[in-house]
């Protein structure tokens, strides 16, 4: 029994992972919080939903061209909105990406109205069973999405050109700027992978959940946990993270009493923040 | 005796004059205002945007002044609409002292939390304020003591001033009314005190603040449990009000970031910048809402949401600071103070 | 009873030690210099002292009251004053709006923060404190309009409001033009012969030697000599500190 709770967290904790893996890499690279981050997701989700309704298409289908999508709208979010702030006061940045939030969940408010929306999916469906596991297919696929998702992730940091210039800017800005990386060019590009990391989740997500405008506000904060725990600006930091928080959050569902879930996780954020705001593995 | 703790002292003080005056003539106007305006609707606008002013000028204590964004201040606001509640319906016990209790634990609850959360840096403290409301919310949602999900009705005791509860919207108003004016004098006191002297102090270096023996700790302090009492108190005129709450209607996260963000849009710890914010997204944006008709809902925050990122983008000191920025355009007068990134100077 | 006095301390960084065992004392009305080279820990040494930093082992006394590791104002409020090596004004507020930063702040309580403004007597020293570093010309000025060497004028003036029982001063010349160094120098002394007890770090080697009464010299966070100025001038290992054998 224990051992299903482990696994299930661990499953849904690689969705939790993916999506702070963007938080992180923003914050890394230019030390801001993106307040906004679930809801992008939430975008992802709506876009699948209305490929899902008009096309027909099962989101994983809609996944690459979400994942497009939102890497577009990352860079625009950058130009346009963060590169302005990048030298404000600190309570101007959190202004901003709050005040996103704000007007992005309300747009959608206004446009799809705050009822809930089911992707009816056609495969899938049903469960593995591994020996004493019970596996939900859906949950293992998603999973293994995020997992290869975050893998091919850590090779485009290590091996491209575009991924060592991020890390060397999160790094030592200073440095490369010298040996002459477009500094600006990497937050770009940081911005639209974070976002298009979030649109995988989210197409993933919108699969087995209700699509909603404030669907995304959960997961945003379960990101700012899971990089927490890890350590902001720790990619696999986050990964350690989501997969925490993931495994928490079941085995509270599962032990204690189910409300507890999310308060539980965030009473452990809030303890992080002030004990060991270096994350539990004490990276960056 | 010498005003020194006003920051930018560069006398413009023919203006001071005029603004008396202005303020006075204002509310003389505002106070009869319900012989002129007697729908119900407008009435309710009035009196909703009045409860922005003073939660917004209550958030610009600790967001504002003290330089922390709080994100969770719908925590405070639940707890004085409980408290009195509570107590109304289990003690039968006048709104008017539950108002008074519940103002005063949501102090309690602000210290108990700023001394856990208020030493945090910028991000991580929102962070944190949103964490907690979420909490508060969920738990809230599940205890059957406060009512659950369900929330709680207040019982009918229509025409009582010992219930607070009336039929007519007037002295609904004229409470309101009083609690804008009275925190705005307040905040206007504070600003000239030594609580705003050391509070722009320490916005501008918290470190030299420290040096100089100032505790930026015990200040934050102050700033959160005052702004947790004053939005106690318009929980509990809510409840009064509106006759019924809920986690679902006073716990949202997302009230806790309107009214930062009313006050941020207005003009950042100023005295008279959550005024203007709470003008333009209650009765503005709810005129334009009611002109495009009922389809249009959410319509009022979408534009109040891009209001937020026009701020950010052209005038980061808010509404207040964009209004004297035309005036001068129009006076022609040299620009001699410097662009201030997080303000203070009331002129 | 020594006005301050620093007995042990020591303070790491990761694997290196900052400072190791350092002990010093300086007595009520003296004028006591701290020197050494560069990178030697001097200012590490006083963000300790001063509670910026939390010292990993040592005492530090001032007036015989242990203050080790406390808070930063706290100290402050205790009778220490700190300078900082770049001056840390408040830009946007006037120079008197700076001094008056330092009123004492034990005493105040809830009514006087919150309605009370700073009463007249203390406005009127601090506008004394002003005119004894000559900055009353430019008393209403925002402190960011002042040049580097007026606003180690103000911070000295900011200083003297605290009416603190020992004053650092980290650097107090530094990147003061020629002009300025006479008259800081000169006001330092005449503090110093009316009874105030200054500890200070300076590179200027000639204005330091000129004024102190005793030196400490620090090498790697050790201490390696001390006495008058003539000792120091001639002491063998203060001279290979500074320029190698």
């Amino acid at each position: 029994m224990l051992l299903q709770s482990i696994v299930s967290g661990l499953l849904v904790g690689t969705i939790y992972a993916l999506i702070a893996v963007g938080l992180t890499l923003i914050w890394g690279i230019m030390e801001l919080v993106n307040f906004a981050h679930g809801s992008y997701l939430m975008l992802a989700m709506y876009f699948c939903y209305a490929m899902n309704v008009l096309v027909g298409f099962d989101p994983l289908l809609s996944m690459p061209i979400a994942a497009m999508l939102l890497y577009i709208l990352g860079v625009i979010t950058y130009k346009a909105i963060i590169a302005r702030i990048m030298n404000a006061s600190m309570l101007l940045q959190i202004f901003t990406t709050v005040g996103l939030q704000f007007l992005i969940n309300y747009i959608m408010f206004f446009i799809a109205k705050p009822t809930f929306r089911t992707v009816k999916i056609s495969f899938l469906d049903g469960v593995i069973r591994i020996g004493d596991l019970f596996l939900d297919k859906q949950m293992l696929v998603a999973s293994v999405i995020c997992v290869l998702t975050f893998v091919f992730l850590n090779l485009f940091l290590r091996y491209s050109k575009v991924g060592k210039g991020i890390r060397a800017t999160t790094d030592n800005p200073r440095a490369a700027l010298a040996l002459g990386v477009d500094i600006e060019k990497m937050y770009a590009y940081t911005w639209g992978i974070s976002l298009a990391l979030v649109a995988v989740a989210g197409a993933v997500l919108c699969r087995n959940l209700y699509t909603y405008p404030t669907v995304g506000d959960k997961f945003g904060l379960f990101a700012f946990v899971a990089v927490a725990l890890g350590g902001f600006g720790s990619v696999y930091g986050a990964l350690f993270g989501g997969l925490m928080i993931g495994v928490v959050e079941t085995i509270v569902g599962v032990y204690a009493i189910p409300w507890m879930k999310l308060p539980a996780v965030f009473a452990v954020f809030i303890l992080i923040l002030v004990v060991k705001p270096q994350g539990l593995l004490g990276w960056k | 005796m010498e005003v020194i703790e006003k920051a930018g002292s560069m006398g413009r003080k023919g203006g001071v004059q005029t603004k008396w005056v202005l303020s006075v003539a204002l509310l003389v106007l505002l106070a009869c205002l319900p012989w002129f305006i007697k729908g119900a609707y407008y009435r309710h606008i009035l009196i909703f945007t009045l409860m922005y002013v003073v939660l917004a000028q209550a958030w610009n204590l600790i967001g504002g002044y003290a330089g922390q964004i709080a994100l969770g201040n719908a925590v405070f606001f639940s707890i004085g609409a409980y408290t009195s509640t509570l107590f109304l319906v289990k003690a039968n016990m006048t709104p008017w002292l539950g108002m008074l209790i519940g103002g005063v634990f949501s102090a309690v609850v602000s210290l108990a939390l700023g001394y856990v959360v208020l030493r945090l840096q910028g991000h991580y403290f929102a962070m944190a304020t949103i964490a907690f409301n979420e909490i508060v919310r969920i738990c809230f949602a599940n205890w059957r003591f406060v009512g659950g999900a369900q929330g709680i009705s207040l019982p009918l005791h229509i025409g009582s001033f010992y219930y607070m509860e009336w039929s007519n919207k007037t002295p609904y108003y004229y409470i309101m009314l009083f609690m804008a004016v009275f925190i705005t004098v307040f905040i206007y006191v504070l600003d000239r005190s030594r609580f705003g002297f050391y509070a722009k102090a320490v916005k501008q270096d918290e470190i030299a603040a420290k040096n100089r023996g100032i505790s930026s700790f015990k200040l934050k302090q102050l700033a959160f449990a005052l702004n947790a009492f004053f939005t106690a108190m318009v929980g509990t005129f809510y409840a009064q009000y509106i006759l019924y709450i809920s986690p679902d209607s006073v716990l949202l996260t997302s009230n806790s970031i309107l009214i930062a963000v009313i006050a941020i849009v207005g003009g950042f710890g100023t005295v008279s910048g959550p005024i203007l914010g709470a003008i333009f997204v209650f009765p503005l944006t709810e005129f334009l809402r009611a002109y495009l008709g009922g389809q249009a809902m959410g319509l009022n925050y979408i534009l109040f949401g891009a209001a937020a990122i026009f701020v950010v983008l052209v005038e980061p000191n808010g509404f207040v600071a964009l209004i004297r920025r035309i005036r001068r355009s129009f006076i022609g007068v040299k620009e001699q103070e410097r662009s201030m990134e997080v303000g203070g100077v009331e002129g | 009873m020594e006005a301050l006095k620093v007995e042990g301390l020591t303070k790491q960084f990761g694997g290196l030690v900052a400072l190791n065992k350092v002990t010093l004392q300086v007595e009520k009305g003296e004028l006591v210099g701290l020197i050494g080279p560069n990178g030697s820990g001097k200012t590490t040494f006083f963000n300790c002292v001063s509670g910026f930093y939390t010292p990993d082992e040592g005492h530090v006394y001032l007036r015989g009251k242990e203050i080790t590791g406390h808070p930063m104002e706290k100290i402050c409020e205790s009778g220490l004053y700190r300078s900082f090596q770049i001056p840390r004004a408040f830009r946007e507020l006037s120079v008197l709006q700076n001094v008056l930063l330092s009123q004492p702040h034990r005493t105040e309580n809830l009514i006087d923060i919150l309605f009370r403004r700073t009463s007249d007597v203390l406005v009127n020293r601090g506008k004394e404190y002003i005119d004894f570093v000559g900055l009353t010309h430019l008393i209403e000025e925002p402190a960011g309009n002042l040049s580097g060497g007026q606003q180690k004028l103000l911070e000295l003036a900011s200083a003297l409001m605290k009416d603190p029982d020992v004053i650092l001063l980290d650097e107090p010349m530094g990147g003061v033009n020629p002009t300025l160094i006479n008259k800081i120098t000169d006001l330092i002394l005449e503090l110093n012969r009316s009874g105030r007890t200054f500890l200070v770090i300076e590179h200027n080697m000639e204005v330091i030697m000129g004024i102190a009464q005793r030196l400490y010299v620090l090498d790697h966070g050790v201490l390696i000599a001390e006495g008058g100025p003539e000792e120091i001038r001639n002491n063998d290992e203060v001279l290979e500190a500074y320029f190698g054998k």
